[in-house]
């Protein structure tokens, strides 16, 4: 299971996937901090709405994660390396959990340090808003991750429809739509930060912080047995 | 015990795979025993499909296909058994050949890895390159420290779907030898390929697949003796090819003789051997200038085509 998530990170570590994940964390940070250079005074529901909400929640880690859940078996399908590692005596669950905890490893550090530093100079070093909006953004990074590499296993045209979700779904549905929100991964994601400090994310409709959770863990769940039987029941190539 | 009586190592039983309306494989029943077979065909004949079906990497849209007497597909204790070297390049480039054939044997739990993969990459000759990074490498050096990573956990049975593409005539002659060694010590291998003369240095036995179907299998000596009795069709460009014609017709190894439209002789022979013998002394004779001798149906796809049509008849 070592060697799996070691040749797993190595794809993640990619320099083209570590540039492009840094830039997208970076750019929260750089924005809120051009935004309170101008106007100190700016107001911490704009910045949920736009930097959080938007930015952050909205592009930035469903995109990141998309392309890093690719370096779990996209990558592997594309260069047709998968049957190095699928004809092992190791079973199917033991090669989705290395390659799944590889490829959220790294975003979830990249995006936890981007989100701790942006709502940290929001927020005024206000510990609680912090801790709340990093852990909300790990979980949202969590939940990506597992969704984006079981549709690299179930299509050829992963990016492709994961885009679509992302704008789609995510970014129109869930915002507009009543009742969407509960399908959506996002929603969970600021119900646990709304969960951790009241405050924060307070104009939203959210779920309560426990059956957000159960939710949560219930979504990776699911999207890693699903794996595991794509995995199981595909043709290598 | 011979190889022929020994138990079959891989067992298909009316084996098929389909792509949409595209069968690859169709309605395929065989044994493979200890030894080196031969699954010979033309280039979409099916072969890596079947391999790849044998190794459980594909599925199977009808049949059964067993090694060891069990299912290969969500087989993992199996895997430490069998090894398969596919046809398309399955390395990363950003490795050294060392680490690669280490990943390799990682995967597959071996025991005592620093030793196996020393040997390994010896067996492949490749120890002088093992610590170069893979993408700095030839593409018959790729190949060769593939098989090393296919190689290192030992494996009983070894699917080989054309492993001498890329390689020079020195590498094909170690690697006849690596084969006929492993194949000594009791193990089962199939390698796959669309060259004929290929097969014929290595297998014992031969799987011949046409259009996905098995045309032929058995001893190689029996299916080329068929070979031999087909008729070839052989084309001969002569500056007086009536009074070639007239003379060739004549010979005991001649169907029948033609002139085409360009003024050129077709001719139509069950003895190709002797015909070559015959040919330049009967235009010597004749006072005839040879100008081209072509055989028109030597192509391994032609050989097969009479073989299932002759199957058919």
């Amino acid at each position: 299971m070592k060697s799996l998530f070691l040749i797993t990170l190595r794809r993640v570590l990619s320099p083209a996937r570590l540039v492009m994940t840094g830039c997208l964390a970076f750019a929260p940070f750089a924005v809120t901090w051009m935004i309170l250079r101008v106007d100190e005074g700016a107001s911490l529901q704009n910045f949920e709405t736009f930097i959080l909400n938007g930015m952050l929640a909205g592009a930035i880690i469903p995109l990141a994660t998309l392309a890093t859940a690719r370096a779990g078996f996209g990558d592997e399908i594309s260069d047709r390396t998968l049957a190095n590692v699928t004809l092992t005596p190791y079973s199917r669950w033991k090669v989705v959990l290395p390659k799944l905890l590889a490829v959220t490893t790294v975003p979830a550090l990249i995006i936890a340090a981007s989100a701790a530093l942006t709502s940290h100079m929001a927020y005024g070093a206000d510990f609680t808003a912090t801790w709340a909006v990093t852990l909300g953004a790990v979980v949202a990074v969590i939940l990506y991750s597992t969704l984006f590499v079981w549709l690299d296993l179930a299509t050829p045209h992963a990016i492709g429809i994961g885009l679509a979700y992302i704008v789609v779904w995510e970014g129109l549905f869930s915002r507009f739509i009543y009742g969407v929100r509960f399908l959506s991964l996002r929603s969970y994601s600021f119900s646990i930060t709304h969960g951790m400090d009241d405050r924060r994310m307070a104009d939203g409709d959210h779920t309560a912080l426990g059956l957000s959770v159960v939710v949560a863990v219930a979504v990776v769940a699911a999207l890693f047995v699903l794996s595991v039987r794509r995995l199981r029941t595909m043709d290598v190539p | 015990m011979t190889a022929a009586s020994a138990a079959p190592v891989i067992r298909a039983e009316r084996l098929s795979r389909w792509f949409g309306n595209i069968v690859a494989v169709n309605d395929v029943t065989l044994d493979v025993r200890p030894g080196i077979t031969g699954l010979l065909g033309p280039n979409g004949a099916g072969k890596s499909t079947l391999i790849r079906m044998i190794a459980g990497l594909a599925r199977v849209s009808s049949g059964k296909v067993t090694v060891f007497g069990e299912p290969v597909r969500n087989n993992p204790p199996l895997a430490k058994r069998i090894a398969i070297m596919q046809e398309h390049e399955t390395v990363y480039g950003f490795m050294t050949g060392r680490r690669f054939v280490r990943l390799m044997g990682e995967l597959r739990q071996v025991p005592r890895l620093d030793e196996a993969v020393e040997r390994a990459i010896g067996q492949v000759e490749l120890l002088d390159a093992a610590d170069r990074r893979i993408r700095t490498y030839s593409r018959g050096m790729r190949q060769r420290i593939r098989l090393a990573g296919a190689l290192v956990h030992d494996p009983e049975v070894l699917l080989l779907d054309e492993p001498l593409n890329g390689a020079d005539p020195k590498q094909r002659i170690q690697f006849q030898h690596l084969l006929r060694r492993y194949a000594a010590e009791g193990r089962t291998i199939v390698i796959s390929s669309h060259i004929l003369e290929e097969i014929e240095r290595v297998a014992d036995t031969v799987l011949l697949l046409v259009n996905g179907k098995l045309a032929a299998s058995g001893d190689f000596r029996a299916i080329r003796a068929a070979l031999n009795e087909r008729p070839y069709h052989v084309l001969v460009a002569c500056d007086s090819p009536r009074a070639l014609a007239a003379a060739v017709v004549q010979l005991d190894s001649v169907e029948a003789v033609k002139l085409d439209p360009a003024g050129r002789i077709v001719i139509l022979s069950r003895n190709v051997l002797d015909l070559q013998l015959e040919l330049p002394r009967l235009a010597q004779r004749n006072s005839v200038t040879l100008r081209r001798v072509v055989p028109l149906d030597d192509s391994l796809e032609s050989v097969f085509g009479y073989l299932v049509d002759g199957g058919e008849r």
